[in-house]
C-alpha cells in the first residue's frame, strides 16, 4: 500500500491543518491577525492539494512521476 | 508555441497529448478561478469580515468530509495508475458518496439559514456556496461516467487520462472550498 502513503500523509496535514484554523478563528480575536492567519492556512492548504494531489509538477516534467 | 518551445526537440513536432490535456485542463481551472475570485471578492467588498450565524458544526463537517473525498479520489487516480482496478473502483464509488454527503450538507445549511437572500450576506452565501454546489454536482456527474467506463473494462496504468482529468477536477472543486470555508464560516470569529 505505499503507493498511497504519500496521499495519506498529505490528507493527515490537511486535516491538521483544518483542525488549526477552526481553532485559530475561535482564539484570536484581533480581526486582522484572524484574517492573515486564515489566508495563509488556505493557501497553504490549497499548495498542498495542488502539488500533491493535482500533480502540479507534471505539467512541466511530464508523466513519468508516479 | 511555448509548450512546444519548452519540450525536447525530438518531441517538439509531437508533444505528449497527455501533458498537452493537462495544461490545457489547468488552464480552464485557472479561467474558474476567476470566476470564483471574483464572488470572494464580493463577500469580503459586501460584507466585510462580518457575516450571518452559521452551523459551525456542519461547516466543519462537510469541509472534512470534502477533504477526504479528495483522499479518496487521489487512492483512485493512483491505484489505476498501478492496474489496482478494484481499489479504484472503491476509489470513485466513495469519492461519489462523500460527494453526495457535501451536496446534502449543503442543501441542510441552506434550507436552515437564518437569512434571506435578500440580505447582503444572504447573497454572497448562497451565490458563492450555489456556484460551488453546482460544480460539485457536476463532479460528481463526471466521477458516475468515469466510473461506468471503469467498470466496463475500460482503463489501465497507461491509459487512464480521462480518470485523471476527472480526479483533477474533484480536487480543484476542493481548493475552492479551502478558501470559501473560512471566508463564509470563519473569518468573523467563531
Amino acid at each position: 500500500m505505499g503507493i498511497f502513503r504519500i496521499g495519506w500523509l498529505v490528507a493527515v496535514g490537511l486535516a491538521i491543518l483544518t483542525v488549526v484554523e477552526y481553532i485559530f478563528a475561535a482564539e484570536v480575536a484581533d480581526a486582522t491577525a484572524r484574517f492573515l492567519g486564515l489566508a495563509a492556512s488556505a493557501g497553504l492548504k490549497a499548495g498542498l492539494i495542488m502539488w500533491f494531489f493535482m500533480h502540479l509538477p507534471r505539467v512541466w516534467r511530464g508523466e513519468e512521476v508516479h | 508555441m511555448a509548450v512546444a518551445a519548452s519540450l525536447p526537440a525530438e518531441h517538439a513536432a509531437h508533444p505528449d497529448p497527455v501533458r498537452l490535456k493537462r495544461i490545457g485542463l489547468w488552464l480552464f481551472f485557472f479561467s474558474e478561478s476567476i470566476l470564483f475570485g471574483l464572488f470572494l471578492s464580493a463577500r469580503f467588498y459586501l460584507e466585510g469580515i462580518e457575516a450571518e450565524h452559521l452551523d459551525q458544526a456542519l461547516g466543519l463537517g462537510i469541509t472534512i468530509i470534502l477533504l477526504l473525498s479528495s483522499v479518496t479520489a487521489y487512492t483512485a487516480e493512483t491505484a489505476i495508475e498501478h492496474d489496482r482496478r478494484g481499489i479504484a473502483v472503491l476509489g470513485l464509488v466513495l469519492t461519489i458518496l462523500l460527494g453526495l454527503v457535501f451536496a446534502a450538507g449543503v442543501g441542510v445549511e441552506w434550507s436552515t439559514a437564518e437569512f434571506s437572500r435578500h440580505e447582503a450576506f444572504g447573497t454572497v452565501f448562497f451565490s458563492m456556496t450555489g456556484l460551488h454546489a453546482s460544480h460539485v454536482v457536476s463532479g460528481i456527474v463526471l466521477l458516475v461516467l468515469a466510473l461506468i467506463q471503469l467498470l466496463r473494462g475500460r482503463f489501465s496504468s497507461k491509459d487512464h487520462w480521462p480518470i485523471s482529468g476527472v480526479v483533477m477536477y474533484w480536487h480543484f472543486v476542493d481548493v475552492v472550498w479551502v478558501f470559501y470555508y473560512p471566508a463564509l464560516y470563519l473569518v468573523q470569529g467563531v
